[in-house]
């Protein structure tokens, strides 16, 4: 008999061999995981693993929508979406609706904070998802006026994400929340350079937040009475969208020679104060349908 | 009475000694724990999830343990030999089946009491309340949705095995809380046989989403009137007896085989 023979079957028949074998199994998963660890560390897993990493990247998509729909519905108050119904008013649905109130409700002010843990499951689901933590830092800085921590979400964002210009965009927003003219100009340059991000410049979405940062950008130029740089700016807002009345107008004003520093200061205030505002919620029960547009910003010029 | 009694008092006693409740509150336990340590982009305060992710779980384990006690009560008896000592008695088989189920849902309700009680806790260390009304009123009715379930798996298990009496009553009961709420909503996209198939599910089926208060406890909409709280108690309690009238129909006759004991 081998010596590996007599070794194996001495421990087979050990009393210790139940402890043995756990050992060794312990071992195994250890080393393992170290194994795993170090591949996610250099990345060297991707290449081999790709169908696996496709799977978990899927599962944690899909897991994120769901979160961040469980989040709206938390906004809305607990209700869920309604659904086209064949009936409304059996027996059973005229208890059910009071015992799960139905309706169109929306949360306030501080129990906005209520949707933040499905928001921060979210994140973590998905990490690369920029939406969740546009969305989450817009609700922190306007209904629980907390900048700060808007700020650090946004840090995170930058941290797992790709560099976009939205999240300078919302940057530059809570700045000017905080009257910080200097920082909100610095992220909005910063927004500007990285547009249009990983979005077709042609798309509607993309040219909206071009419009928006460059409109923003010139009231700045115009509170700090700089003319020439708003006169360019409007300029190249009209090249985007040349039928803009509202932007003729005000480069006409500017080209005469006016200088409505204050007139911008309080446009810039409106804007600021009608993005706190203008988070519209469109939800139509009736017909079963849902367009919650739950981070939108509009500006009027 | 005494003797419907003495039956429920044995189920107490298995269930004491199996600890199934035990090891769902240790279970429901670490997953508060786990949830109360989350860090939330550094802020404190919140609750909901902890309530909303707490009472699911109660809602989940107290199904699961009433499914689970109430459908091997019969298959047990009768495969240990003991259903023949005890039908041996003065106890008609109706007192039996209803002993059985009198037992199962008060033990049910006893654990489910344990998982309210730690959630409760649990939120107010977190510094939540619950609207006491709300929470008592949705204990209530939790407890008949319990009654209805238990009565399932007596009807099941009085002529099935245990094994097949619980997937029945989970099959049963997970169906009356999926499908029977969003039968309104699948009836609008169907037509013919399937409509009518789908109607005819939506008045057998139990009507969970009616005792169901979850929703306003959770967000704060305060209790329900005195109404609507003793008409979904009526219902419940008209729904588990006649369920316990067809077990006690289903089992009154059934012979027992001595040789089916140890096989």
């Amino acid at each position: 008999m081998s010596n590996f023979n007599k070794i194996y079957n001495t421990v087979k028949c050990s009393a210790y061999s139940p402890w043995l074998f756990l050992v060794l199994c312990w071992l195994t998963a250890f080393s393992l995981s170290c194994k795993l660890a170090t591949a996610s560390i250099s990345g060297k897993g991707s290449d081999e693993s790709g169908f696996g990493q496709l799977v978990a990247q899927g599962a944690g998509e899909a897991l994120s929508v769901a979160l961040a729909e469980k989040a709206d519905v938390y906004f809305h108050g607990g209700i869920p979406r309604q659904s086209k119904k064949s009936f409304k008013n059996r027996f059973f649905q005229n208890i059910a609706r009071n015992m799960a109130p139905d309706g169109h409700v929306h949360l306030e002010g501080d129990l906005m904070k209520e949707t933040l843990p499905w928001y921060w499951l979210a994140v973590k689901m998905d990490p690369n998802n920029i939406e969740n933590y546009l969305i989450v830092s817009y609700w922190v800085s306007t209904s629980l006026d907390d900048k700060k921590t808007a700020h650090e979400i946004l840090m995170e964002a930058r941290r797992n994400t790709k560099l976009h210009y939205e999240i300078e965009m919302e940057d530059a927003n809570i700045y000017l929340k905080e009257h910080k003219l200097k920082e909100a100009e610095d992220a909005l340059d910063t927004a500007l350079r990285m547009w249009p991000s990983d979005q077709d410049p042609n798309e509607e979405r993309a040219r909206v937040g071009l419009v928006s940062l460059l409109m923003i950008k010139c009231l700045l130029r115009e509170i700090n009475a700089d003319v020439d740089k708003a006169v360019a700016c409007l300029r190249q807002i009209l090249k985007i969208t040349p039928d803009d009345q509202g932007v003729k107008q005000r480069l006409e004003e500017l080209e005469k020679g006016k200088q409505p520093s204050l007139k911008a200061r309080a446009i810039l205030e409106e804007i600021t104060h009608k993005t706190s505002e203008a988070v519209v919620c469109h939800r139509d029960e009736d017909e079963g349908e849902h367009d919650h547009e739950e981070h939108q910003h509009k500006h009027n010029q | 009475m005494l003797k419907v009694r003495t039956i429920a008092y044995i189920v107490w006693l298995e269930m004491i000694r199996k600890k199934d409740a035990y090891v769902l509150l240790i279970l429901l336990g670490a997953l508060l724990c786990v949830l109360v340590s989350l860090n939330v982009f550094g802020l404190g305060g919140m609750v909901r999830y902890i309530k909303d992710v707490g009472l699911m779980m109660a809602w989940g384990f107290s199904w699961l343990l009433a499914s689970a006690v109430s459908s091997r009560q019969i298959p047990q008896e009768e495969k240990s030999g003991t259903i023949y000592p005890l039908l041996a008695k003065p106890l008609s088989r109706f007192e039996f089946i209803v002993g059985k189920w009198i037992g199962t849902w008060t033990a049910a309700c006893f654990a489910t009491l344990m998982f309210y009680t730690l959630i409760m806790l649990v939120t107010a260390a977190k510094g939540g309340i619950f609207s006491m009304p709300s929470i008592i009123q949705g204990f209530i009715l939790h407890c008949f949705a319990l009654g209805i379930m238990t009565a399932i798996g007596i009807l099941c298990s009085t002529r099935m095995n245990s094994d097949a009496a619980f997937s029945m009553t989970l099959t049963l009961t997970a169906a009356s809380f999926i499908v029977s709420p969003r039968v309104s909503e699948l009836v609008a996209k169907s037509s013919g046989i399937h409509a009518i198939l789908l109607d005819v599910i939506y008045h057998v089926l139990p009507h969970f989403e009616v005792l169901d208060m979850r929703r306003r406890i959770i967000h704060n909409y305060g209790p329900i009137s005195a109404n609507i709280f003793i008409t979904a108690i009526a219902y419940a309690l008209v729904m588990s007896v006649t369920i316990i009238i067809l077990a006690w129909l289903s089992y009154r006759k059934k012979r027992f085989s001595r040789s089916n004991i140890y096989g």
